[in-house]
This record gives C-alpha cells, sequence and structure tokens, in this order.
C-alpha cells in the first residue's frame, strides 16, 4: 500500500509550505545569518555591497551611458534598478539548485518543512538587494526622477517576482538533489541570460526587428515591471501579462514538483 | 499524551552511484525505456522492514542491535524525516530528535549567538530560547569564552553548548542516538545529571545505543533490530546478551 496518493501528496506539499511560511523567526533568522556570515570580518560587511553596486554602476554609465542608454540622465537608475534585480534573480536561481543539498545535514538530521530552506534563501538574497537598492533613491533624487503613478504598482510586482522565485526554486532545489548536473547548468544559462536580458542596455538598441528578444524574455518582463514605473515610465504592454504567466506557471510546476518529491528529498541529499 | 504507533513500515534506501546522478543517464534510460534502469539503475537497500510498534506515555524505548540493523533509520521514521515506502507512522506529542549533536552550528557566531540558532534548528524558537539562555550559559561553565567565535572552541566545548541548547526544552516525545558518550569524564558525569532530569520530565524517550550499561539504566522496555526487522522485544535486561552474542 502506497500511503501517499496524488491528492494527499499535494496537500502535503501545501502543509510544507504554509507551516514554512508561519515560521518567519526560522527562516528569517537563517538568512539574515546567511547574509552576516558572508560578509563576516569584513570592515563593511554587507554594505561592500552597495559599494560595490555604485562602483559598477558608475563604471557601465560612463561606458555605455551614450551607446546603450540613449537618455544618460536615464541610464544610472536604468542600470542601477537593473542590476539590483538581477541579482537578486541570478543568484535566487543559481543557488536554488543547490538549496537542499547545500542543507543536506539539516535535512537528514531534523524534521523541518523543505521549503524553510527556499525561503531562507530568498530572505538573504533580499536582504542583499536591499543594501545594493540603496542607491536608487539617490540616484532619483540627484537626478530629478519622479516615479510614475505607476509605483503604487511596486508591492505587487515585488510579490509577483518573489512567488516566481520561490516556486521556480523549489523546482530546481529538487531537481539539483536528484541530478547533480542541474547546478551548473542553472549557472550557464543564468550566465547567458543576463546578456540577452535588457539589463544594462535598453530593449530599443537592439532594433525592431530583435525586439522579441526582450518583449518575450520572462526574467526581462520581472525586471520590468519593477524598473519602469519606478523611473516614471510604463512598463511594455506585454510585461504584466509575461511576468503573471511566469509566476502561474512556476507555481503549478513547483507545487507538483514538491508533492512528487518531499517525501524522497531527505534520500537525495 | 504522547503517542508513537507504526505498522507495517517498510523503507527501501535508495542508493545513488555517481551515474545515477547524472542527468544524460537518465535522459538515455528514459529514451530507451526501463529495461536499462533494472541493468544498471539504482541500487536499493531494506532499511526497514515491516516494523509495528507501539510506545505510549511512560515509556523508555531501548533500540538494540549491530551496527547497520535500522535503529538510526527508525529514529529518522519516527522522526519524520523519512518518509516510509508503506505502512503508518502516527505520531502525538511534541517530538524533538537529537540524531546528530549541533545541528546550526555557525562557526564564526559567538556561542551566545549560537543557542538561538541551534534551538530553531530543533524546532525551538527563540522567544522560547531567550527566557533559558542564561541557564544554558551557566550550565556550559563557558565563562568568557560564550562570547567567543565557536570556531575557536575546543570540541569539547562545542558539545557542551549544543548539547545544553538541545536539553533546554523538554519535549513530550525524545529521540536520541547514540551521541552520549562523547567528552571527558567530568563531562559526562555532568551530562548525565542533565539528561536524567530531562529525560525524566518527557513522555516518551526512544534510545538508540550500544551501551549496555545507558540502556538499563534509561529504558525499561527494548526491541532489537536486525536486517531492519524488529528480531525481539522485551524487557532491556533481555535483550542485551543476545546483541552481544550476535556482535561476538
Amino acid at each position: 500500500m502506497r500511503l501517499a496518493g496524488p491528492m494527499a501528496s499535494l496537500r502535503e506539499a501545501g502543509d510544507d509550505i504554509r507551516t514554512a511560511a508561519g515560521r518567519p523567526w526560522l527562516w528569517g533568522a537563517l538568512g539574515l545569518n546567511d547574509l552576516r556570515q558572508r560578509h563576516a570580518g569584513s570592515l563593511l560587511g554587507p554594505i561592500w555591497i552597495s559599494a560595490n553596486m555604485a562602483l559598477v554602476v558608475a563604471c557601465l554609465t560612463f561606458v555605455f551611458g551614450g551607446p546603450l542608454g540613449g537618455d544618460a540622465r536615464i541610464y544610472a537608475p536604468y542600470v542601477a534598478t537593473g542590476l539590483v534585480l538581477w541579482q537578486l534573480i541570478q543568484s535566487s536561481l543559481t543557488e536554488s539548485a543547490q538549496a537542499f543539498t547545500a542543507a543536506s545535514e539539516t535535512i537528514r538530521n531534523v524534521s523541518m518543512p523543505l521549503s524553510v530552506h527556499l525561503m531562507r534563501l530568498i530572505w538573504r538574497n533580499l536582504l542583499a538587494a536591499a543594501y545594493g537598492a540603496a542607491l536608487i533613491p539617490l540616484l532619483l533624487i540627484a537626478l530629478g526622477i519622479w516615479p510614475a503613478a505607476g509605483v503604487l504598482a511596486l508591492a505587487p510586482a515585488l510579490l509577483l517576482l518573489v512567488l516566481f522565485l520561490f516556486s521556480s526554486g523549489l523546482l530546481l532545489a529538487i531537481l539539483g538533489a536528484r541530478f547533480r548536473d542541474v547546478g551548473p547548468i542553472v549557472g550557464n544559462v543564468m550566465q547567458l541570460m543576463f546578456f540577452v536580458t535588457p539589463v544594462f542596455w535598453l530593449p530599443a538598441a537592439i532594433g525592431p526587428a530583435r525586439a522579441w528578444i526582450a518583449a518575450l524574455n520572462p526574467l526581462f518582463a520581472f525586471i520590468d515591471i519593477i524598473r519602469a514605473p519606478l523611473l516614471g515610465a510604463m512598463p511594455m504592454p506585454l510585461s504584466w501579462p509575461i511576468a503573471s504567466a511566469a509566476a502561474a506557471s512556476s507555481t503549478v510546476l513547483g507545487l507538483l514538483a514538491l508533492a512528487a518529491a518531499r517525501r524522497r528529498v531527505a534520500f537525495w541529499v | 499524551m504522547a503517542d508513537i504507533r507504526l505498522s507495517g513500515v517498510s523503507i527501501d534506501f535508495p542508493i545513488y552511484h555517481g551515474g545515477a546522478r547524472s542527468l544524460r543517464r537518465a535522459a538515455v534510460e528514459t529514451a530507451l525505456g526501463r529495461k536499462l534502469r533494472r541493468k544498471g539503475g539504482h541500487t536499493s537497500v531494506a532499511a526497514l522492514r515491516d516494523i509495528d510498534l507501539h510506545v505510549g506515555d511512560g515509556d523508555r524505548l531501548a533500540l538494540i542491535g549491530p551496527n547497520g540493523a535500522g535503529k538510526t533509520t527508525l529514529l529518522r521514521t519516527i522522526a519524520g524525516i523519512y518518509a516510509p515506502d508503506r505502512g503508518r507512522v502516527i505520531v502525538s506529542g511534541r517530538l524533538t530528535s537529537v540524531i546528530s549533536l549541533g545541528i546550526g552550528l555557525t562557526a564564526d557566531r559567538s556561542g551566545l549567538e549560537n543557542i538561538p540558532l541551534l534551538a530553531m534548528h530543533i524546532g525551538v524558537s527563540p522567544a522560547e530560547i531567550a527566557p533559558l539562555t542564561d541557564e544554558i550559559v551557566e550550565w556550559t561553565e563557558l565563562g568568557g569564552f560564550i562570547d567567543a567565535p565557536v570556531r575557536v572552541y575546543s570540541a569539547g566545548m562545542v558539545t557542551r553548548l549544543a548539547f545544553a541548547v538541545a536539553t533546554a526544552v523538554r519535549p513530550d516525545v525524545l529521540l536520541l542516538d547514540e551521541w552520549l558518550g562523547i567528552g571527558d569524564a567530568a563531562f559526562q558525569m555532568k551530562a548525565y545529571e542533565r539528561m536524567a532530569g530531562w529525560v525524566g520530565g518527557c513522555s516518551i524517550l526512544v534510545l538508540a545505543s550500544h551501551s549496555g550499561e545507558l540502556l538499563r539504566g534509561w529504558c525499561n522496555r527494548g526491541i532489537r533490530l536486525e536486517g531492519g526487522r524488529i528480531a525481539a522485544a522485551g524487557a532491556v535486561a533481555d535483550l542485551l546478551p543476545a546483541m552481544a552474542i550476535s556482535t561476538g
């Protein structure tokens, strides 16, 4: 007799996520601890993230502000916001593939919802993103750019991105626990995506014939719905639908993967 | 009210060789159908077989058996870490499992900062551990070291800290694996005292150990596992000699 039918497995997967979400003191503290750990012993600590961001934005603006960015005034906050969001997306997805294998000692020795490891991972990347983002309001004020009325959509846009990162992270973590090739694959794909996603270049720069590369890229959609209103512009018409569709499908896939594999992960890691 | 009930529990432990984790191999096997998988695919080991077990309030259960008999697997199954392939596991009451000491320890943080980190890994929230912190610090006798990073601790100091946190809160169901034979003689005595008080406050204790002295001292019933099956059950004293003979 198999203990869990498909419905029971789905319910257990839902319970796993709910229980984890109900313990913010757990993933919150672990995520913060990870961030502090990463910068342990350094003088500036996580402020290095802010400093590094400022340096990169200054350099990119100097080199590309003219040729790729059109209006140099808008380019600095454009690339700053793009890089902060990209860093969040890239490190979340890349680290997700190792989320369970990195926590193997915990998974095999204490009873804890698997989702905790993903929430911890996303929380530490959100905290790191907050340090990087410190530069953005300064730039906007210095350059006299006022966010558009659409800035009210910032909260739902961020929530949608977090939902996407969490659910696709679950999927990657499960695949990564079972197949050790997944980590390097995700790393490579994300590296490639950095260049084909309008993070540091404007979608207009590649001409109308290739516009679809930007318009249909779900990662750009997430960046666009957060970045455009901050810079006083409207997101591209397809961005919200694409981001919503991406988040919805990753939620379904992540939930199915958790339902199918939740009981096996402890044997895999 | 604490209660553990296992009926017909079996677990097969999948063993992955280097190749079985490869995506390429999985793709090839899927493309060629299941035949290949049986030949070159995963091997599994029967870790637990048809375990029927009921542990109730006041029971102090000893898990006895040679290495590889399934003691730790059974503890992990009761703790909900391993899900059984067949059968049911029902546990009621707050459960703490200390299968490995020091899970969640962060070497670069101080002993004091590690107290909530260690606690939350066994399901104890920072709010719950905070009022117990002074007592833990005092018991560890770490003195000024409590503010130093755990990285500089000796193995014995780490053990004292992890042990004090693990035993700060009393659960209803307590699962312990062989980790009590650690530290020097003075620590052993001190740990023994603290354990006695702690175990006394729990409704159920399940203890896996090779130490006959420990099992006789703390348990009022036992099961002997062999090859993942319950080979015998009864009084600890009756089971121990059999273990001594079977392990030679």
